[in-house]
């Protein structure tokens, strides 16, 4: 039979490993746990960094717009007539790339009051050609009010909703 | 017949010297391989905080030349789009942005808008430096620096249907530089916006 000292002896030989085991994995959390929010942080940075390309492309397509409809280019007909220009650029009225395909949001309540008597599609590149961003611009008209809308994109020409990096920015303007 | 004392002298036997190395190795692999992974991480987290900063520096860049801009149309409306500002550019003042047209920039103080080329700095690298003033403001006067140069160029576009030449178009790009001490070598972050005459 054994005695109760020896019996302490034998359930204690594991403890050291025990102990090793625990700190290691304890360390070892904290790192993953520091390497997770670092991570956040970076994406969240990048993020925010790749945001403003798209809001300035938005804004620089909205100035575009406001400039060309100041300029008399949007009149109540379909299309545009006379050629427009911003950036140096001529630009053409038209989707080439068709929409991008981002979540729909419901635009119901911020229609213009009456009916669309034209509406204009353009896209504006931003700066020179190496800065590639852009913005897709719609000018809609009635017979008193107008509405513009661009969507400012950070990775260009071929903006695609599956591209993980894109962000898209977005203002209205209405008058 | 073995005591007690005997029975537990024979189960409590030392490490080996080569039991003790290994342990010593593994339990150095298991806190320094962690420890390292830390220190990575939160060069990262730094990191990523000079990012922030540099986009939020180069978003001021742009405002502050929409900021003249704006002040610009509101104190003296531009002429009619198709006609030519001449000395009085609808963008602002002479001897403001107009400082910012050449190929090296312009630098803006945030705090008092006062504009200055580049031109004027020597050597023209040094132009655009930021210091953080005891407030806490990121200006681009003589002071503790903050690592971040910021370069504000404008470029002037007269597009089609302005038949006297007048520029109807600006394209204002701030560019933040910075050096890394974290990742290394010069970062930056170039904001590139475009300002249209189409106020009058």
């Amino acid at each position: 039979m054994k005695n109760s000292f020896f019996t302490t002896c034998i359930k204690q030989s594991g403890f050291v490993a025990l102990f090793a085991v625990l700190i290691s994995s304890i360390v070892l959390t904290i790192a993953f746990g520091l390497v997770t929010i670092a991570l956040k942080e970076i994406l969240l940075s990048a993020a925010g960094r790749e945001s403003q390309f798209g809001f300035y492309a938005a804004d620089s397509g909205i100035e575009c717009a406001l400039y060309l409809d100041n300029m008399g280019k949007f009149s109540t007909s379909t299309e545009p007539t006379s050629v427009m220009r911003c950036n140096d650029q001529n630009i053409v009225a038209g989707d080439p790339f068709g929409d991008i395909d981002f979540p729909a949001i419901d635009f119901t309540s911020m229609n213009l009051p009456g009916t669309p008597t034209s509406t204009t599609l353009f896209w504006f590149g931003v700066g020179s050609s190496a800065e590639k961003k852009c913005a897709k611009v719609i000018v809609s008209k009635d017979n008193s009010f107008t509405k513009i809308e661009s969507f400012g994109y950070n990775i260009c020409p071929y903006p695609t909703a599956s591209d993980p990096r894109i962000i898209e920015r977005a203002i209205r303007v209405t008058y | 017949m073995q005591t007690n004392f005997q029975k537990q002298k024979k189960y409590s036997h030392g490490f080996t010297l080569i039991e003790t190395l290994v342990a010593i190795f593994i339990l150095i692999i298991a806190v320094v391989a962690p420890m390292t992974i830390a220190s990575r991480a939160l060069a990262s987290a730094r990191y990523a905080k000079e990012q922030v900063t540099a986009y939020y520096l180069a978003q001021e860049g742009i405002e502050l030349v929409r900021a003249i801009r704006d002040g610009k149309t509101l104190i003296d409306p531009p002429l009619h789009l198709n006609e030519n500002e001449g000395s009085q550019p609808w963008i602002g003042d002479p001897g403001q942005v107009n400082l910012c047209y050449s190929t090296e920039g312009c630098t803006i103080n945030s705090i008092n808008m006062t504009v200055r080329s580049c031109n004027s700095f020597s050597p023209a690298s040094s132009c655009g430096l930021l210091s953080i003033d005891g407030n806490g403001f990121y200006v681009d006067t003589v002071g503790s620096s903050s690592g971040y140069y910021r370069v504000i160029k404008i470029k002037m576009i007269s597009n089609e249907g302005n038949p006297n030449g007048g520029d109807n178009e600006a394209v204002i790009t701030s560019t933040v530089t910075w050096q890394s001490s974290v990742v290394g070598g010069v970062k930056s972050v170039v904001v590139v916006d475009h300002l249209t005459k189409w106020q009058q």
